[in-house]
């Protein structure tokens, strides 16, 4: 009996043993790969973290929605009360349609831009890893060339471009708008002629060859309707005024 | 006494590689499932990242309406004011979508083919390329510029730089160097974006003549194409 028990701490302590020892080398091994004891509570975490901003978002939008009806209600009661104000109310609303501070919709192309994919780079092919992402150049071509194939509206990742937009490189990230920042990939949609804004890539001078040439994904798809959300951010003039003309 | 020694050994033995094997078996699973986690991980962040910035956005967008419905509410009583709050409304808009003349402080940038003598010939470097303006226009823009033109062509949302031929069409129309750019922003933040160290004007200053000044009031015309959507329509229904 006292034999067997004999038995029975030896295997136990030796098998506990081994069992640290490769715990430990292997940590030394693999230590690169952090968070990996941690990424099931991690990602639980972000998961509650994004269903709590998704209720936010929605609630947000409720309010928004609210606030705009209160608006175009006080509007209203005043376009009553002056000459002409139907007239007004309804240039009131073409030049938000204009300005992009509307929702907007119609025929058009979704174009999705993308790093190359690590897998695909040959073994033994020269290049410099910089050919192989997205720059803030990049995005800034191509949304001029959907322009010059007369882009109606754009967005970038839900991002309405307007006129004083800029696009700019944030590091990894590419700064789109007032102060969005955004990875690959990038999804863009543009409104206007669908066959004229996807033949336009097919220019001989067009940023498309340079950026497939490098193996970057570059698709485009035609689709009978697109929906680009408004400019949701703060219009201010601090410096320009307007022009009074006497 | 030896046969007991024997047998310990033999059972460390097994014991030994028993743990080794276990202990290879969790890591094994567990790599598996760190690597796809880990993609997991990145992708939810950017989700979160995403949201973050949408939610931002629509708060800053509520903090707006809020201040517009009281002003509303705080010209209800009056007539006149709550007429002028409309007229301002529109022009605001109007400003926004480029339709309205604009001036104000800013800088004036021309750019300019530059010359060098060549076995004592007069030759240029380079033509001014479309995407040395689009470079400068965007630059100018997150610098904070209200208002942009270029040749007098004012910079909206649908306004394309592009090469045509020796040409480079602005708002559909024609131009080739010199080109002006005026922008209406504050001055100082405008020119020191542009004259950066290593910034636009350093990069397009090795082939080209770039001269940026500042300046007390600068006018910029509206946008004067015809503006009209033939594929967009907007969502929400005009309740006039």
């Amino acid at each position: 009996m006292s034999l067997k028990k004999e038995y029975l701490v030896i295997s136990i302590m030796c098998a506990f043993l081994s069992f640290f020892l490769v715990k430990t080398f292997g940590n030394q091994v693999y230590s690169y790969d952090i968070g990996e004891s941690t990424s099931v509570k991690k990602i639980q975490e972000l998961m509650n973290q994004l269903e709590k901003l998704e209720n936010s978002k929605e609630e947000l939008l409720e309010r928004l929605q609210k606030l705009e009806a209160k608006i175009s209600d006080h509007e209203a009661v005043i376009a009553e009360n002056i000459y002409k104000g139907e007239e007004i109310q309804k240039q009131l609303f073409e030049a938000r349609v204009l300005a992009g501070l509307t929702d907007i919709q119609g025929p058009g192309v979704e174009i999705i831009l993308n790093d190359r994919k690590k897998d695909n780079i040959m073994p033994g092919e020269m290049y410099s890893i910089t050919d192989f992402i997205v720059h803030d150049s990049d995005l800034l071509e191509v949304i001029n060339e959907l322009k010059a194939a007369g882009a109606e509206a754009i967005g970038i990742n839900g991002v309405r471009i307007l006129g004083n937009s800029r696009i700019s490189c944030g590091g990894p990230t590419i700064n789109v708008g007032d102060d969005q920042r955004f990875a690959p990939p990038f999804v863009i949609h543009a409104i206007g002629d669908p066959d004229a804004l996807a033949g336009y890539f097919q220019r001989a001078d067009s940023i498309y060859h340079i950026l497939t040439f490098y193996g970057l994904e570059f698709s485009i798809k035609k689709l009978d309707n697109v929906r680009i959300p408004r400019y949701y951010g703060e219009v201010d003039f601090k410096y320009a005024k307007p022009v009074k003309e006497d | 006494m030896s046969k007991k020694l024997r047998a310990q050994i033999a059972v460390s033995i097994v014991s030994l590689i028993l743990g080794l094997a276990l202990a290879a078996q969790f890591k094994n699973v567990q790599k598996v499932g760190g690597s796809v986690s880990l993609q997991r991980t990145q992708e939810l962040t950017r989700q979160v990242q995403k949201l973050e910035q949408e939610n931002e956005a629509l708060e800053t967008q509520i903090r707006e309406y809020e201040k517009r419905i009281s002003e509303f509410e705080s010209a209800a009583q009056n007539e006149g004011q709550s007429n002028k709050l409309i007229y301002e409304e529109l022009e605001r808009i109007r400003m926004l979508a480029g339709l309205v003349d604009m001036e104000g402080p800013g800088v004036v940038v021309t750019v300019n083919v530059k010359h060098v003598s060549e076995w004592g010939e007069d030759a240029i470097i380079q033509n001014v390329r479309y995407d040395d303006l689009l470079k400068l226009v965007n630059e100018l823009n997150a610098a904070g510029a209200e208002a942009i033109a270029v040749n007098n062509e004012r910079i909206i949302a649908t306004t394309e730089i592009r090469n045509a031929g020796d040409y480079i069409v602005i708002n559909t129309n024609r131009y080739s160097a010199p080109f002006e750019i005026k922008a209406v922003g504050n001055p100082e933040t405008l020119e020191a974006a542009l004259k950066l160290l290593g910034g636009v004007a350093d990069d397009l200053g090795a082939y080209l003549h770039i001269n940026i000044r500042r300046e007390e009031n600068i006018r910029i015309p509206k946008y004067n194409g015809t503006l009209q959507y033939k594929f967009a329509q907007p969502l929400q229904e005009n309740k006039s």
